[in-house]
């Protein structure tokens, strides 16, 4: 009989981890409950840790996984994207509905002007055209106005209802024609568009296709479309792998005595039982890590009972001898040189992710991934290559 | 009086908190050529960390009356030249348990029946004694709603004082003196107080602007010194003895909560026995304050968790809601309470002095030492008295207490004003709050550019035009600057939604580069994150992760740049 893995989180590791078990040939169930740092997903994958720029040997993984998953891309020479905040960035990859900067010839770009509030194309096209980056790649941007609205009620909707509404096959068609009636598109490079090309499906690659040049949006603001896409295609690949979903908060992940089958309780009573756990719980975003700042603690604690203990820069955290608890300042982000506490501390792994207990050795049947792994880097890419890494061991029969 | 002939302008002032902006307004509306550097920003220091109120002292009316009768006097002063700014604070005095004023309630209320008799001068209500039955009906969450069964609870208070946003108080004061021709230079050091070799006399200031580096000496034929806590750095600047500006600088700090806790201002009392109070303010709730003598640098105050766990502890005793309610941030201001040895910091008089810098041998050096938010006008009409008798000028009298600052020309109807503008009751409303009959202005600007009525910052709410409007007229330079003068990301989010925007519209209105608008905006989130540091509890703790993440997620490599 094959191994059952479980999975806590469906995040981007928690998803890579389900991926890689089920590839390997466990059964997977994958208990999630609500979202976490993926779902703050931008649109553009990395480019911000310097260190992780090279996935090394897990790249092949990485691609193939985010081919099934299919709404993000790595670019091996990576690309450039514009942000909603109006200057142009590095990434290693990106959202299919995000514009490639790097591939656009020499020219204008149109920024579509839409009367829609929140979106000022004049103000972004002005911004991006004084960026350096678009001044050397000799790129200019200006904004086009074009009326892509159907009701005087779209000014005001939401990014991703909005975006939705483009999901429709004739929808789309109506689009194509308007922007190809545009006389100012015609001879503009490539078109940058609001964030709202589609939910499910790629808006973006049909419009490119259709206009004979690159359509694209910006990088989504915080909590914007980016994080929906992802959503619905997890659900999406999980189904198809064939992946049973739970859902609900865990209370304890677990086993009795050496012997003991591992097991997850969750709050609505229901328990999981497996042969290998993978916490990708993520840290403090996902609520895999929480501050419980009372007396005796060390501030930072896992938010369900399990074996593993938190660690920051190697070191396994201790109490704070404060009566009133631990001081939330030390690890807040200071603006300062070097990553926040926030964003390191984490649960105690060796470096194959098996997760340590009390005493610093391995537990055989618990692995953890992604940002509940201390000192991780918070990246999607690293993220899914710990993800993947970690299922795949948990789906083997361990000697 | 024109410009001098033989200076660029009769005065400098130094400093561009409430007092210096208010020399300003005062000298230029008597008709002196006036031109003002602040080194940060205006209100930067004690004047926009404070309580927010015009009160009248109660506090000093034992030992020092006199400052209880030109606060309230001064306080209806105010009122009537900015009418838009004040709204009514209501208190509520418990007295009887722990924590609580334990003075018996006959006293107290004899007390308050002195006070009564200056509440008329600021158009404040009498004081009224109330039942234990009655304090709880004005404040059910009183001692955790348990009734009239808190331990010897006698009775309480109830008094009246009036909040401002001390902000817009010195933003006002600034934009009319820039309006009746002074030059307001912000993020302006002064690098040297120049001074006549052969007599002493000051002739001016060497300044140097911090976010261009340009360097320049502006000639002046008199020098007010209004720096507050800098007061000896200015001192040494001029090459007198910094003992001849010394304060004694006291550290107040205020927890700031993401709504109105309660409908009163509450008086607890501290576990040392200082009064503290919480304070519905705006859309928020301050509660503060401390006092204690400050030995840092005042271009970097912050509050501290022991600062914070000192007030949260000392109102819990009164009002123990607190304990569950999100604290969203911190402010830090240095008071430049005169100097005193000996005394504990409370009891220190909050009287001010305008010192004549000729005893030191500089003349037409002025300092202003002392003061509190209430008495401003009073104090810089004391000192723009001084600089005039010093040129010899024949000016006009003093008119600060008639002329209305910019905004309080009269009423606006929030109501019919949002309508027109497309923006909802709340934001009309509080952009009415802020700028008064100038919010016609900015209704003015949408009107032309209809996409400027987009809400930029959600919490407070701030719209894209008056970010605009505070950038062009009132003299904001960066993204921290928009968030004094609008309080744009100082709610709940902490500028996680609007810090980015809002460092955009920054760059494009100064002609900066749009990186620059989002190291701007960057920096202003840190700065928010570590004010929030100190206070933070269980649920804010993910959403500081929460902010960092999706700032993380969409900056990337900038936010390391940054770093």
């Amino acid at each position: 009989m094959s191994r059952a893995v479980v999975v806590i989180g469906a995040g981007a590791s928690g998803t890579a981890a389900a991926y890689a078990a089920r590839r390997a040939g466990a059964r997977v169930t994958v208990v999630s409950e609500r979202p976490g740092a993926t779902a703050l997903a931008s649109g553009a994958l990395d480019g911000a840790d310097r260190a992780t720029r090279s996935l090394g040997d897990a790249r092949v993984e990485v691609r193939s996984f985010l081919g099934e998953l299919g709404i993000w891309e790595l670019v091996d020479e990576g690309c450039w994207v514009a942000t909603s905040s109006g200057v142009l960035r590095s990434s290693r990859g990106r959202d299919r509905a995000v514009l490639d900067l790097s591939h656009v010839a020499r020219g204008t770009i149109a920024v579509l002007g839409v009367a829609r509030r929140g979106w000022d194309a004049a103000a972004l096209a002005k911004a991006w055209m004084s960026d350096p980056w678009a001044f050397a790649r000799g790129l200019r941007f200006e904004p086009i106005e074009s009326d892509v609205l159907r009701r005087a009620s779209e000014a005001l909707l939401p990014d991703v209802d909005f975006a939705k509404c483009h999901d429709e096959a004739e929808r789309k068609g109506w689009l194509v024609d308007r922007l190809r009636s545009s006389v100012a598109l015609r001879d503009k490079s490539a078109i940058v568009m609001g964030p709202w090309l589609g939910l499910e499906s790629d808006v973006a690659g049909g419009l490119s296709a259709a206009l004979e040049k690159p359509v694209g949006e910006p990088l989504s603001p915080p909590g914007g479309i980016a994080g929906a896409r992802f959503e619905l295609a997890r659900d999406k690949l999980l189904a198809k792998i064939g992946a049973e979903r739970v859902s609900g908060s865990v209370r304890l992940v677990g086993a009795d005595g050496l012997r003991g089958r591992p097991r997850v309780e969750l709050d609505t009573e229901l328990i999981v039982e497996g042969d290998a756990v993978v916490l990708a719980v993520g840290g403090l975003v996902g609520g895999g890590i929480a501050w419980e700042p009372e007396f005796g603690g060390a501030g930072f604690a896992l938010s369900f009972a399990a074996p593993a203990v938190l660690a920051i820069g190697g070191e396994r955290l201790s109490p704070s001898g404060s009566p009133h608890g631990a001081l939330f300042e030390r690890f807040a982000w200071s603006g300062e040189r070097g990553r926040a506490g926030i964003e390191r501390v984490g649960i105690w792994t060796d470096d194959k992710g098996q997760v340590r207990d009390a005493q610093g050795d391995a537990i055989a049947w618990l692995y953890a991934a992604g940002d509940a792994v201390a000192d991780a880097p918070r990246t999607l890419l690293d993220a899914v290559r710990a993800g993947l890494a970690a299922g795949g061991a948990a789906a083997l029969e361990r000697g | 009086m024109s410009t001098p002939r033989s200076a660029d302008v009769h005065l400098a002032v130094i400093g561009g908190g409430i007092n210096g902006t208010g020399v300003a307004r005062d000298a230029t509306l008597r008709g002196l050529s006036v031109a003002l550097f602040e080194r940060n920003d205006i209100a930067f220091g004690a004047s926009g960390n404070s309580s927010g109120m015009i009160h009248g002292g109660p506090r000093y009316l034992t030992d020092d009356p006199n400052i209880t009768r030109t606060s309230c006097l001064d306080s209806g002063y105010i009122q009537a030249i900015a009418p838009h700014l004040l709204f009514r604070v209501p208190f509520l005095m418990p007295i009887g348990p722990v924590g609580t004023e334990r003075t018996p309630i006959n006293l107290v209320d004899a007390f308050f029946e002195a006070y009564d008799f200056y509440q008329p001068l600021k158009r404040g209500k009498p004081h009224t004694r109330l039942s234990p039955d009655d304090l709880f009906r004005l404040e059910p969450g009183l001692f955790g709603g348990g009734g009239a069964s808190a331990a010897g609870l006698t009775g309480g208070i109830t008094f009246d004082e009036w909040g401002i946003d001390g902000n817009r108080l010195a933003v006002a004061n600034a934009v009319d003196a820039a309006e009746r021709g002074a030059k307001i230079h912000t993020h302006t050091t002064v690098e040297q107080v120049l001074r006549v070799p052969s007599d002493g006399a000051v002739r001016g200031v060497r300044v140097r602007d911090l976010l261009t580096g340009k360097s320049s000496v502006v000639t002046a034929r008199a020098v007010v010194n209004a720096t507050g806590a800098w007061g000896p750095l200015m001192a040494r600047l001029a090459g007198i003895s910094s003992h001849a500006t010394r304060v004694r600088p006291g550290k107040g700090i205020h927890i700031v909560f993401d709504r109105r806790l309660t409908n009163f201002a509450i008086v607890a009392t501290a576990i040392d026995g200082r009064q503290i109070f919480i304070e519905p303010w705006e859309n928020v709730s301050l509660l503060g304050t401390t006092d204690d003598d400050f030995y840092g640098d005042p271009d970097d105050v912050r509050a501290t968790s022991e600062e914070v766990r000192y007030l949260l502890q000392g109102i819990a005793q009164v009002f123990p809601g607190v304990a569950s309610a999100r604290a969203i941030g911190t402010t830090a201001g240095v008071r430049p309470t005169l100097y005193d040895y000996g005394p504990n910091e409370d009891v220190l008089s909050r009287d001010h002095r305008v010192i004549d810098h000729a005893k030191d041998g500089a003349r037409g050096l002025f300092s202003m030492l002392g003061g509190k938010l209430a008495s401003y006008r009073i104090f810089a009409e004391e000192a723009t008295n001084q600089v005039v008798q010093y040129l010899g000028a024949a000016v006009a009298p003093c008119r600060t207490h008639t002329t209305r600052l910019p905004g309080g020309e009269k009423v606006v109807a929030k109501g019919a004003l949002g309508a027109r503008m497309g923006i909802d009751a709340i934001a009309a409303s509080r952009l009415v709050y802020r700028h008064g009959a100038r919010a016609e202005l900015i209704a003015e600007c949408v009107a032309e550019k209809p996409l400027w009525a987009s809400v930029v910052c959600p919490c407070e709410p701030v719209i894209e035009a008056e970010i605009r409007h505070v950038i062009r007229h009132e003299m904001a330079r960066t993204v921290d600057d928009v968030a004094r003068r609008t309080r744009l990301g100082l709610g709940a989010c902490g500028g996680m939604r609007c810090a980015a925007r809002c460092g955009q519209i920054v760059a494009e209105e100064r002609g900066l580069a749009p990186r620059d608008g989002v190291r701007q905006a960057l920096r202003f989130l840190a700065r928010q994150a570590s004010t929030r540091a100190v206070v933070v509890g269980q649920v804010q703790a993910q959403q500081e992760a929460l902010s960092l993440a999706s700032v993380r997620a969409e900056l990337g490599p900038l936010l390391e740049e940054d770093e």
